[in-house]
């Protein structure tokens, strides 16, 4: 997979988990719900990890991880190249 | 705090300029039915809403917004990157260039900057979700007219998706029980009484 096909696979897992959290937050008892958004959460977290690793940090603090500074690195998620 | 995700939520990539139709969604970053307003509206009257699930729905909800904010200003930017004077007065945009160059700006399509007026917060908390269903309708009904505006299938993709959230959010703003909500809220109008008369 591309760089992008990477990113756009969290992109999509990131969705589903932030689209679960709404629905938890008025249905709090739903546990087959809480099992998925779970499962999302965790594979997300994977994800970001390994695309992390290759091609830089999505967060600041997770820059630190890095042998030198590459938070400011382009490109930055508004221009083209980060999109397609 | 917050912390930033340096990705979108959803991607935009668009090929081909347009500095009418970025003049156009602009509304949907600073107009009285966009993204910067809803977020405002959210993230402030959570403040005072009186269980759980109202005051995590409105953070939740409030953020998700920040991100379509963040969508929306990527929208102008790549419809209008680097377009030259020439190009905004061949568009008939050219009043939205002398203010902002080729730049995002939160205002709405005719150039009114943004205005918290549209956006109430009244420490009421069902008139405050009954303002959230409104918002979503309104932000939902001014997405659709944008989709019939415009015929770029790039941008469009992105608008659908951005609608398509309104609709779930007005799905999420309806949920919370009105009961229990007013049971709370006249418990907490009793205190105040209470505390008024010693």
């Amino acid at each position: 997979m591309t760089k992008q096909e990477r990113l756009y696979e969290i992109q999509k897992c990131n969705f589903a988990a932030y689209d679960l959290l709404l629905y938890l937050d008025t249905h709090p008892c739903d546990k087959k719900a809480f099992e998925m958004f779970k499962e999302l959460v965790e594979k997300l977290k994977m994800l970001k990890y390994e695309y992390e690793k290759e091609f830089g940090p999505l967060e600041a603090y997770n820059s630190a991880a890095f042998g030198s500074f590459k938070w400011l690195d382009s490109p930055w998620p508004w221009e083209r190249e980060a999109n397609i | 705090m917050f912390s930033y995700n340096k990705f979108l939520e959803f991607p935009v990539n668009i090929k081909k300029k347009n500095t009418r139709l970025a003049n156009i969604v602009a509304t949907q970053y600073g107009g009285p039915n966009g993204e910067l307003g809803a977020s405002l509206r959210y993230l402030s009257q959570r403040y005072t809403m009186p269980d759980d699930v109202t005051k995590g729905l409105l953070t939740d909800i409030g953020v998700e917004e920040l991100g379509h904010l963040e969508m929306v200003g990527t929208l102008v930017k790549q419809l209008s990157d680097g377009e030259c004077a020439e190009d905004w007065i061949k568009m008939g945009s050219w009043e939205y260039y002398a203010d902002n160059g080729a730049s995002v700006y939160p205002q709405n399509t005719q150039g009114s900057p943004f205005n918290a007026a549209s956006i109430a917060v009244t420490g009421d908390a069902i008139t405050n979700l009954f303002e959230d269903l409104a918002a979503e309708q309104k932000a939902r009904a001014v997405y659709d007219n944008i989709l019939r505006l415009s015929d770029d299938p790039d941008v469009n993709e992105v608008i659908k998706f951005l609608r398509q959230r309104e609709v779930v959010h007005f799905q999420r703003f309806g949920e919370p029980n009105h009961t229990n909500l007013r049971r709370i809220l006249s418990y907490q109008k009793c205190l105040d009484c209470s505390v008024q008369a010693h």
